[in-house]
């Protein structure tokens, strides 16, 4: 079992070996707070390669005694908000209404009501997995896209990584009460186009 | 022979604690726990997606990619990497060919200047000194011009505030000095000041 730390450490002593290890235990984890963020797969890829090629310049300046974990998901929330605001049009995941076109009638098309007929049955564990997440991953970026870039990385490490509120402030420079007003304004974007959209999952829900 | 982990997070315990699973208050490790359950169990996914339908998005959490996926991810980093070194390495060449210009340029000044320096004083024909500073007069009409003279007629004045002489030659090109035609207005002045206390 390779020691994290001991990959660390020889990484701050610019061992590449060290680093590529490091790479391998990380990636999964870059990508998918990258992914939660810019909505697009390739896109993701690209933030969470940059990231770590930040990381190797900056890591020196890495003080041992703190977590390693929090104080590399703020290099790669930073590349993720930067690349998602650059990114002009916002996260156009395929099947969103942007990519749909205007020729959809009231935002919703033949394929979202397969998705919502299906999702119920997607959303059960019992549902092969990897199709269960690629529909949520699908129907998440739908409604995402109108949440602003803070607010949705408040949400994808709150509500899907479990971040703690205080390490998501320190992770983004901002005060922990700023991430619950992100956290309640994304909640609530995301309620509401939940509900537009499937409001079988509204059945019997508190509003 | 393999065992089948203990739930130690079963439907009943962790139906007590749903409520402060969505409201983040049970403690990380509890958390995975619970989060591994409801993430496996239907009837209490079905349970925390009626209470908080968002916490539909969770298992994007434990989205793991194939391992054709990561085909090229270290390469593109290495390549970053030292692409990356490459642009903080100092470049000797490109410096000390910038610094052989800067050089070049202060000697080619320098020559100029000293050039200046000699040969405007051959030219000087009439000096006049010690005229004030302040109040410049204008350089005296040319009472006469050399007979068929091409060259232009210079006069070197010394202005001085007390401090500080400056040198001021002024030619005045005529039509003499252009045509060696006698007798005409001049068509031109060349002023040139010479701080002696310039430094360069």
């Amino acid at each position: 079992m390779v020691d994290e730390r001991e990959l660390i450490r020889r990484s701050r002593r610019k061992d590449q070996q060290a680093f590529e290890m490091l790479v391998g235990l990380k990636r999964a984890l870059a990508f998918r707070i990258a992914f939660n963020i810019v909505g697009d797969e390739d896109d993701a890829k690209d933030v969470a390669q940059m990231s770590f090629i930040r990381l190797w310049s900056v890591i020196d300046s890495f003080d041992e005694n703190s977590r390693f974990d929090p104080w590399f998901y703020r290099i790669v929330v930073n590349l993720a908000i930067d690349f998602y605001r650059n990114r002009q049009r916002g996260p156009r995941p395929v099947g969103s209404p942007e990519s749909r076109g205007s020729s959809d009638s009231g935002g919703r098309s033949d394929h979202d009501d397969d998705v919502a007929a299906a999702l119920p049955a997607l959303a059960m564990p019992g549902a092969d997995a990897e199709v269960m997440r690629a529909e949520l991953r699908r129907v998440f970026n739908e409604i995402a896209v109108e949440l602003a870039p803070a607010q949705r990385a408040v949400f994808s490490l709150k509500e899907i990584e479990g971040v703690a509120t205080d390490d998501i402030a320190k992770i983004m420079g901002i005060k922990a009460s700023t991430v619950r007003n992100h956290l309640l304004a994304a909640r609530r974007v995301l309620q509401d186009g939940l509900r537009r959209r499937y409001p079988e999952y509204f059945r019997g829900s508190k509003k | 022979m393999s065992r089948k982990p203990i739930d130690l997070f079963d439907c009943e315990r962790v139906g007590s604690y749903i409520d402060s699973y969505l409201l983040g208050q049970v403690p990380p490790p509890e958390r995975r726990g619970m989060r591994q359950h409801i993430h496996g169990c239907e009837a209490c996914f079905q349970k925390v997606v009626a209470r908080d339908p968002l916490q539909l998005f969770a298992p994007l959490a434990d989205q793991t990619q194939p391992d054709e996926f990561w085909e090229g991810f270290w390469p593109a980093i290495h390549e970053g990497i030292v692409r990356q070194e490459a642009g903080r390495r100092p470049r000797p060449a490109r410096d000390a060919w910038r610094l052989w210009t800067r050089v070049a340029a202060v000697v080619l000044v320098a020559a100029c200047v000293t050039a200046a320096l000699i040969l405007v004083p051959r030219l000087v024909t009439r000096p006049v000194a010690g005229v004030p500073i302040a109040g410049v007069p204008r350089p005296a009409p040319i009472a006469e011009a050399p007979a068929a003279s091409p060259m232009p007629q210079t006069v070197e004045r010394v202005l001085t505030d007390g401090r500080r002489d400056v040198q001021v030659y002024t030619m005045s090109y005529t039509q003499d000095s252009l045509q060696s035609t006698r007798g005409a207005a001049p068509v031109a002045e060349l002023v040139l000041i010479v701080d002696k206390g310039l430094e360069l």
